[in-house]
Protein backbone atom coordinates (compact mmCIF):
# COMPACT_ATOMS: atom_id res chain seq x y z
CA UNK A 1 0.00 0.00 0.00
CA UNK A 2 1.40 3.38 -1.28
CA UNK A 3 0.74 5.84 1.64
CA UNK A 4 0.75 9.68 0.87
CA UNK A 5 0.98 12.24 3.46
CA UNK A 6 0.06 15.43 2.50
CA UNK A 7 -1.76 18.57 4.02
CA UNK A 8 -2.89 21.63 1.84
CA UNK A 9 -1.16 24.18 4.22
CA UNK A 10 2.67 23.96 4.77
CA UNK A 11 4.37 23.48 8.03
CA UNK A 12 1.57 21.05 9.81
CA UNK A 13 3.91 18.41 10.65
CA UNK A 14 3.92 16.29 6.93
CA UNK A 15 7.42 15.73 7.35
CA UNK A 16 7.21 14.60 11.25
CA UNK A 17 4.00 11.87 10.41
CA UNK A 18 5.64 10.60 7.24
CA UNK A 19 9.17 10.04 8.73
CA UNK A 20 8.04 8.57 11.98
CA UNK A 21 5.57 6.36 9.99
CA UNK A 22 7.74 5.26 7.62
CA UNK A 23 10.27 4.64 10.47
CA UNK A 24 8.73 2.83 13.16
CA UNK A 25 6.62 0.72 10.37
CA UNK A 26 9.50 -0.19 8.58
CA UNK A 27 8.68 1.13 5.19
CA UNK A 28 10.34 2.77 2.83
CA UNK A 29 10.14 6.81 2.79
CA UNK A 30 9.82 8.58 -0.91
CA UNK A 31 10.44 12.54 -0.98
CA UNK A 32 8.42 14.35 -3.18
CA UNK A 33 8.65 17.63 -1.97
CA UNK A 34 11.22 18.05 -4.61
CA UNK A 35 11.57 21.74 -4.27
CA UNK A 36 12.58 21.65 -0.92
CA UNK A 37 13.35 17.72 0.32
CA UNK A 38 14.18 17.25 3.75
CA UNK A 39 13.21 13.52 5.05
CA UNK A 40 17.26 13.27 4.53
CA UNK A 41 17.65 15.28 7.94
CA UNK A 42 16.28 12.35 9.69
CA UNK A 43 17.02 9.49 7.43
CA UNK A 44 21.23 9.07 7.52
CA UNK A 45 23.31 6.98 5.94
CA UNK A 46 25.46 6.46 2.48
CA UNK A 47 23.69 8.07 -1.00
CA UNK A 48 23.65 7.55 -4.02
CA UNK A 49 22.87 10.27 -6.92
CA UNK A 50 21.49 10.02 -10.25
CA UNK A 51 20.72 13.42 -12.19
CA UNK A 52 17.78 13.89 -13.83
CA UNK A 53 17.30 15.80 -17.41
CA UNK A 54 14.43 17.61 -19.65
CA UNK A 55 14.78 18.23 -23.10
CA UNK A 56 14.97 21.80 -23.71
CA UNK A 57 15.87 23.80 -27.15
CA UNK A 58 18.83 24.65 -28.63
CA UNK A 59 19.17 27.30 -31.77
CA UNK A 60 21.12 26.90 -34.60
CA UNK A 61 21.77 30.26 -35.33
CA UNK A 62 22.72 30.07 -38.92
CA UNK A 63 19.77 27.88 -40.11
CA UNK A 64 17.53 30.35 -37.90
CA UNK A 65 15.70 33.24 -39.89
CA UNK A 66 13.83 34.30 -37.00
CA UNK A 67 10.50 34.10 -38.38
CA UNK A 68 8.85 33.49 -35.13
CA UNK A 69 6.89 30.15 -35.46
CA UNK A 70 9.09 28.50 -32.17
CA UNK A 71 7.49 31.79 -30.24
CA UNK A 72 4.24 31.46 -31.38
CA UNK A 73 3.90 27.97 -31.19
CA UNK A 74 5.45 27.89 -27.38
CA UNK A 75 2.44 28.29 -24.50
CA UNK A 76 5.11 29.81 -21.96
CA UNK A 77 6.31 32.36 -23.15
CA UNK A 78 10.25 30.76 -23.13
CA UNK A 79 11.19 32.41 -26.49
CA UNK A 80 11.45 35.50 -27.95
CA UNK A 81 13.04 36.81 -31.48
CA UNK A 82 15.39 39.57 -31.58
CA UNK A 83 16.78 40.96 -34.43
CA UNK A 84 17.94 37.97 -36.53
CA UNK A 85 17.43 34.63 -34.48
CA UNK A 86 15.31 33.30 -31.75
CA UNK A 87 16.50 33.17 -27.87
CA UNK A 88 15.45 30.73 -25.34
CA UNK A 89 14.91 30.70 -21.68
CA UNK A 90 15.45 27.14 -20.68
CA UNK A 91 13.82 27.93 -17.22
CA UNK A 92 10.55 28.61 -18.45
CA UNK A 93 10.16 26.34 -20.66
CA UNK A 94 7.87 23.12 -19.99
CA UNK A 95 10.25 20.76 -22.30
CA UNK A 96 6.88 19.90 -25.05
CA UNK A 97 8.99 19.92 -27.61
CA UNK A 98 6.83 22.07 -29.65
CA UNK A 99 9.26 24.63 -31.01
CA UNK A 100 11.31 21.92 -32.50
CA UNK A 101 8.52 20.00 -34.15
CA UNK A 102 7.19 23.11 -35.85
CA UNK A 103 10.51 25.11 -36.95
CA UNK A 104 10.30 25.17 -40.76
CA UNK A 105 14.31 25.20 -40.70
CA UNK A 106 15.01 22.44 -38.70
CA UNK A 107 17.17 24.75 -36.78
CA UNK A 108 15.68 23.70 -33.16
CA UNK A 109 17.26 20.69 -31.76
CA UNK A 110 16.81 19.69 -28.13
CA UNK A 111 19.45 19.20 -25.75
CA UNK A 112 19.41 17.28 -22.23
CA UNK A 113 19.46 20.06 -19.50
CA UNK A 114 20.10 18.81 -15.88
CA UNK A 115 16.67 19.87 -13.89
CA UNK A 116 17.79 18.16 -10.54
CA UNK A 117 18.62 14.71 -9.34
CA UNK A 118 17.64 11.71 -7.23
CA UNK A 119 18.97 10.69 -4.22
CA UNK A 120 19.13 7.36 -2.78
CA UNK A 121 19.73 7.01 1.16
CA UNK A 122 20.25 3.27 2.97
CA UNK A 123 19.80 4.39 6.42
CA UNK A 124 17.45 3.11 8.79
CA UNK A 125 15.05 2.69 6.47
CA UNK A 126 15.48 3.52 2.42
CA UNK A 127 14.79 6.58 1.67
CA UNK A 128 14.85 8.42 -1.99
CA UNK A 129 14.06 11.94 -2.38
CA UNK A 130 14.30 14.44 -5.45
CA UNK A 131 15.86 17.48 -5.64
CA UNK A 132 14.84 20.33 -7.95
CA UNK A 133 17.62 22.43 -9.50
CA UNK A 134 16.96 26.56 -8.40
CA UNK A 135 15.16 27.92 -11.02
CA UNK A 136 13.65 25.18 -12.51
CA UNK A 137 9.82 26.12 -13.52
CA UNK A 138 8.45 22.80 -12.98
CA UNK A 139 8.85 19.87 -10.39
CA UNK A 140 6.57 17.42 -11.82
CA UNK A 141 9.08 15.71 -13.77
CA UNK A 142 11.45 14.74 -10.61
CA UNK A 143 8.17 13.99 -9.15
CA UNK A 144 7.62 11.64 -11.54
CA UNK A 145 10.96 9.85 -11.75
CA UNK A 146 10.80 9.68 -7.83
CA UNK A 147 7.59 8.00 -7.97
CA UNK A 148 8.87 5.55 -10.73
CA UNK A 149 10.92 3.82 -7.46
CA UNK A 150 8.49 3.39 -5.08
CA UNK A 151 7.11 0.03 -5.01
CA UNK A 152 3.83 -1.55 -3.67
CA UNK A 153 4.53 -0.60 -0.23
CA UNK A 154 5.72 3.64 0.14
CA UNK A 155 5.04 6.46 2.42
CA UNK A 156 5.13 9.37 0.50
CA UNK A 157 6.11 12.61 1.95
CA UNK A 158 4.21 15.55 -0.34
CA UNK A 159 4.65 18.90 -0.86
CA UNK A 160 2.34 21.49 0.37
CA UNK A 161 0.08 23.30 -1.23
CA UNK A 162 -3.13 21.68 -3.36
CA UNK A 163 -2.13 22.49 -7.12
CA UNK A 164 -0.05 20.12 -9.65
CA UNK A 165 2.60 19.41 -7.43
CA UNK A 166 0.11 18.12 -4.72
CA UNK A 167 -1.72 16.18 -7.33
CA UNK A 168 0.87 15.06 -9.29
CA UNK A 169 2.23 13.12 -5.63
CA UNK A 170 -0.89 12.07 -4.54
CA UNK A 171 -2.80 10.74 -7.80
CA UNK A 172 -1.48 7.15 -7.67
CA UNK A 173 -1.53 6.85 -3.90
CA UNK A 174 -3.69 3.80 -2.44
CA UNK A 175 -4.94 6.01 0.44
CA UNK A 176 -3.59 9.56 1.57
CA UNK A 177 -3.04 11.11 5.24
CA UNK A 178 -3.97 14.73 5.71
CA UNK A 179 -2.11 16.55 8.47
CA UNK A 180 -3.97 19.51 10.21
CA UNK A 181 -3.02 22.04 12.99
CA UNK A 182 -5.41 23.36 14.91
CA UNK A 183 -5.34 26.94 13.23
CA UNK A 184 -8.03 28.56 10.86
CA UNK A 185 -4.88 28.94 8.18
CA UNK A 186 -4.84 24.91 8.42
CA UNK A 187 -8.51 24.72 8.14
CA UNK A 188 -8.93 26.54 5.44
CA UNK A 189 -6.22 24.53 3.11
CA UNK A 190 -7.66 21.13 4.67
CA UNK A 191 -11.09 22.17 3.45
CA UNK A 192 -9.17 22.53 0.16
CA UNK A 193 -7.03 19.27 0.68
CA UNK A 194 -10.28 17.51 0.94
CA UNK A 195 -12.10 18.73 -2.16
CA UNK A 196 -8.57 17.48 -4.63
CA UNK A 197 -8.32 13.89 -2.42
CA UNK A 198 -12.21 13.83 -2.79
CA UNK A 199 -12.32 14.40 -6.90
CA UNK A 200 -9.28 11.91 -7.35
CA UNK A 201 -11.73 9.18 -4.88
CA UNK A 202 -9.20 8.36 -2.77
CA UNK A 203 -9.94 6.80 0.78
CA UNK A 204 -8.00 9.34 3.46
CA UNK A 205 -8.13 10.28 7.01
CA UNK A 206 -6.79 13.42 9.02
CA UNK A 207 -3.79 13.37 11.28
CA UNK A 208 -4.25 16.64 14.43
CA UNK A 209 -0.67 17.57 14.37
CA UNK A 210 -0.23 20.20 17.88
CA UNK A 211 -3.52 18.65 19.32
CA UNK A 212 -4.07 20.98 22.29
CA UNK A 213 -3.63 24.26 20.49
CA UNK A 214 -6.63 26.38 20.95
CA UNK A 215 -8.57 26.19 17.94
CA UNK A 216 -11.43 23.87 16.83
CA UNK A 217 -10.26 21.66 13.73
CA UNK A 218 -12.33 18.48 14.43
CA UNK A 219 -15.88 19.81 14.49
CA UNK A 220 -15.65 20.14 10.28
CA UNK A 221 -13.90 16.45 10.40
CA UNK A 222 -16.94 15.39 12.00
CA UNK A 223 -19.04 17.28 9.97
CA UNK A 224 -17.40 15.88 7.17
CA UNK A 225 -17.90 12.48 8.19
CA UNK A 226 -14.12 12.29 7.97
CA UNK A 227 -12.26 10.14 10.30
CA UNK A 228 -9.16 11.39 12.46
CA UNK A 229 -6.54 8.54 12.48
CA UNK A 230 -4.57 10.40 15.55
CA UNK A 231 -3.78 12.87 17.35
CA UNK A 232 0.08 14.57 18.09
CA UNK A 233 0.51 16.61 20.97
CA UNK A 234 0.98 20.02 20.87
CA UNK A 235 4.50 19.77 23.05
CA UNK A 236 8.24 21.54 22.92
CA UNK A 237 9.74 18.36 23.37
CA UNK A 238 8.46 17.19 19.98
CA UNK A 239 9.59 20.33 17.95
CA UNK A 240 12.95 20.11 19.73
CA UNK A 241 13.72 16.15 18.81
CA UNK A 242 12.58 17.70 15.31
CA UNK A 243 14.95 20.68 15.57
CA UNK A 244 17.99 18.20 15.99
CA UNK A 245 16.85 15.53 13.27
CA UNK A 246 15.44 13.06 15.85
CA UNK A 247 12.43 10.51 15.38
CA UNK A 248 10.16 11.04 18.09
CA UNK A 249 11.00 7.52 20.03
CA UNK A 250 8.39 7.82 22.73
CA UNK A 251 5.64 8.65 20.68
CA UNK A 252 6.21 4.60 18.29
CA UNK A 253 3.25 4.01 19.40
CA UNK A 254 1.27 6.29 17.68
CA UNK A 255 2.95 5.78 14.51
CA UNK A 256 1.42 2.06 14.61
CA UNK A 257 -1.94 2.86 15.52
CA UNK A 258 -1.79 5.27 12.37
CA UNK A 259 -0.51 2.95 10.25
CA UNK A 260 -3.19 0.51 11.12
CA UNK A 261 -5.75 2.95 11.21
CA UNK A 262 -4.75 4.01 7.34
CA UNK A 263 -4.69 -0.08 6.86
CA UNK A 264 -8.29 -0.22 7.88
CA UNK A 265 -9.46 3.30 5.80
CA UNK B 1 11.06 57.97 -31.46
CA UNK B 2 8.78 55.63 -30.20
CA UNK B 3 8.13 55.54 -26.55
CA UNK B 4 5.95 52.97 -24.86
CA UNK B 5 4.16 53.83 -20.83
CA UNK B 6 3.06 50.89 -19.10
CA UNK B 7 -0.55 52.18 -17.86
CA UNK B 8 -3.39 51.17 -17.08
CA UNK B 9 -6.60 52.09 -18.93
CA UNK B 10 -4.33 53.35 -21.34
CA UNK B 11 -3.73 57.00 -22.58
CA UNK B 12 -1.98 60.78 -22.66
CA UNK B 13 -3.01 61.04 -19.04
CA UNK B 14 -3.29 58.29 -17.60
CA UNK B 15 -0.92 56.96 -14.85
CA UNK B 16 2.74 54.95 -15.35
CA UNK B 17 2.06 51.51 -13.65
CA UNK B 18 4.71 49.84 -11.24
CA UNK B 19 3.95 46.87 -13.51
CA UNK B 20 5.50 45.98 -16.34
CA UNK B 21 5.33 43.03 -18.00
CA UNK B 22 1.48 42.31 -16.83
CA UNK B 23 0.72 46.13 -17.02
CA UNK B 24 -2.95 45.66 -18.48
CA UNK B 25 -2.32 48.52 -21.43
CA UNK B 26 0.67 50.23 -22.84
CA UNK B 27 0.43 53.62 -24.33
CA UNK B 28 2.76 53.67 -27.17
CA UNK B 29 3.57 57.59 -28.35
CA UNK B 30 5.83 58.67 -31.12
CA UNK B 31 7.74 61.84 -30.49
CA UNK B 32 8.70 63.77 -33.33
CA UNK B 33 11.20 66.47 -33.01
CA UNK B 34 10.79 67.06 -29.13
CA UNK B 35 7.11 67.02 -28.89
CA UNK B 36 4.51 64.56 -28.38
CA UNK B 37 2.65 62.95 -31.90
CA UNK B 38 0.70 60.41 -32.60
CA UNK B 39 -0.12 57.79 -29.95
CA UNK B 40 -1.99 54.89 -29.57
CA UNK B 41 -3.12 52.03 -26.75
CA UNK B 42 -2.47 48.64 -27.07
CA UNK B 43 -3.64 46.20 -24.85
CA UNK B 44 -1.23 43.68 -23.39
CA UNK B 45 -2.21 40.21 -23.67
CA UNK B 46 0.14 39.03 -21.62
CA UNK B 47 -0.87 40.38 -17.96
CA UNK B 48 -2.89 37.77 -17.18
CA UNK B 49 -0.09 34.58 -18.61
CA UNK B 50 1.08 32.10 -16.22
CA UNK B 51 4.62 32.52 -16.45
CA UNK B 52 6.88 34.37 -18.56
CA UNK B 53 5.01 37.37 -19.13
CA UNK B 54 7.76 40.05 -18.54
CA UNK B 55 9.52 37.92 -21.39
CA UNK B 56 6.65 38.66 -23.76
CA UNK B 57 5.89 41.89 -22.95
CA UNK B 58 9.40 42.85 -24.08
CA UNK B 59 8.81 41.06 -27.69
CA UNK B 60 5.72 42.61 -27.78
CA UNK B 61 8.08 45.96 -27.18
CA UNK B 62 10.19 45.07 -29.76
CA UNK B 63 7.82 43.95 -32.15
CA UNK B 64 6.07 47.38 -32.36
CA UNK B 65 9.69 49.24 -32.74
CA UNK B 66 9.83 50.90 -29.34
CA UNK B 67 12.87 52.88 -28.74
CA UNK B 68 12.31 53.23 -24.87
CA UNK B 69 10.19 52.08 -22.33
CA UNK B 70 8.90 53.89 -18.93
CA UNK B 71 7.74 52.06 -16.07
CA UNK B 72 8.20 51.00 -12.77
CA UNK B 73 9.98 47.80 -11.76
CA UNK B 74 11.69 45.28 -14.37
CA UNK B 75 12.46 41.82 -13.83
CA UNK B 76 15.87 40.39 -14.72
CA UNK B 77 14.25 38.70 -17.76
CA UNK B 78 12.62 41.51 -18.68
CA UNK B 79 15.66 43.47 -17.93
CA UNK B 80 17.39 40.83 -20.04
CA UNK B 81 14.96 41.13 -23.35
CA UNK B 82 14.64 44.87 -23.34
CA UNK B 83 18.67 45.33 -23.79
CA UNK B 84 19.45 42.56 -25.99
CA UNK B 85 16.62 44.32 -28.23
CA UNK B 86 18.52 47.44 -27.60
CA UNK B 87 15.20 49.13 -26.07
CA UNK B 88 15.81 51.63 -23.00
CA UNK B 89 14.06 51.91 -19.87
CA UNK B 90 13.03 54.89 -17.58
CA UNK B 91 11.76 54.73 -14.10
CA UNK B 92 8.61 56.64 -14.23
CA UNK B 93 5.70 55.01 -12.33
CA UNK B 94 3.52 57.34 -10.51
CA UNK B 95 3.93 60.20 -13.33
CA UNK B 96 1.41 61.44 -16.07
CA UNK B 97 2.63 60.06 -19.29
CA UNK B 98 2.46 63.25 -20.91
CA UNK B 99 4.57 64.98 -17.97
CA UNK B 100 7.40 61.61 -17.81
CA UNK B 101 7.71 61.94 -21.58
CA UNK B 102 8.54 65.69 -21.38
CA UNK B 103 10.99 64.53 -18.61
CA UNK B 104 12.52 62.21 -20.20
CA UNK B 105 13.16 64.46 -23.32
CA UNK B 106 14.66 66.81 -20.66
CA UNK B 107 16.80 63.99 -19.62
CA UNK B 108 15.49 64.12 -15.99
CA UNK B 109 14.37 60.43 -16.21
CA UNK B 110 16.31 58.06 -14.11
CA UNK B 111 17.73 55.02 -16.93
CA UNK B 112 16.80 51.81 -15.14
CA UNK B 113 20.42 50.20 -15.91
CA UNK B 114 19.79 46.69 -13.61
CA UNK B 115 16.66 44.43 -12.92
CA UNK B 116 14.46 45.08 -9.77
CA UNK B 117 16.02 42.84 -6.83
CA UNK B 118 15.17 38.83 -7.00
CA UNK B 119 13.06 38.46 -9.90
CA UNK B 120 10.20 40.08 -10.99
CA UNK B 121 6.94 41.03 -9.62
CA UNK B 122 5.37 38.26 -11.35
CA UNK B 123 3.46 35.43 -10.82
CA UNK B 124 5.75 33.19 -12.72
CA UNK B 125 9.32 32.09 -11.54
CA UNK B 126 11.73 33.96 -14.10
CA UNK B 127 14.86 34.07 -12.38
CA UNK B 128 16.75 35.79 -15.28
CA UNK B 129 19.67 35.28 -17.43
CA UNK B 130 21.50 36.87 -19.85
CA UNK B 131 20.82 37.00 -23.98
Amino acid sequence: MQIAVASGKGGTGKTTIAVNLACFNSLPIFDLDVEEPNDHVFIRGRSKETPVFRPVPSIDTEKCNACGKCREVCQYNAIVILKDSAFVFPEICHSCGACSYFCPEGAITELNRQMGKIVEVDGRIKLTYGQLEIGEASPIPIIKEVKKRAGKKAVLDCPPGVSCPMVESVRDADTIVLVAEPSPLSLHDLKLAVEVVRKLEKPFGVVINKHGLPFDIESYCRKEDIPVLSRIPFSPEIASAYSRGELLSSLEGIFEEIYDGVRGL
Amino acid sequence: MRIAASTTRGGIDDVITDMFGRAPTFTVVDVENGRIGNYEIIRNENAAASGGAGIATSQLMADRDVDAVLTGMLGPNAYNVLTAAGIKAYRASGMKVSEAIERMLRGELEEITSPSGGKGRGMGRGMGRRL
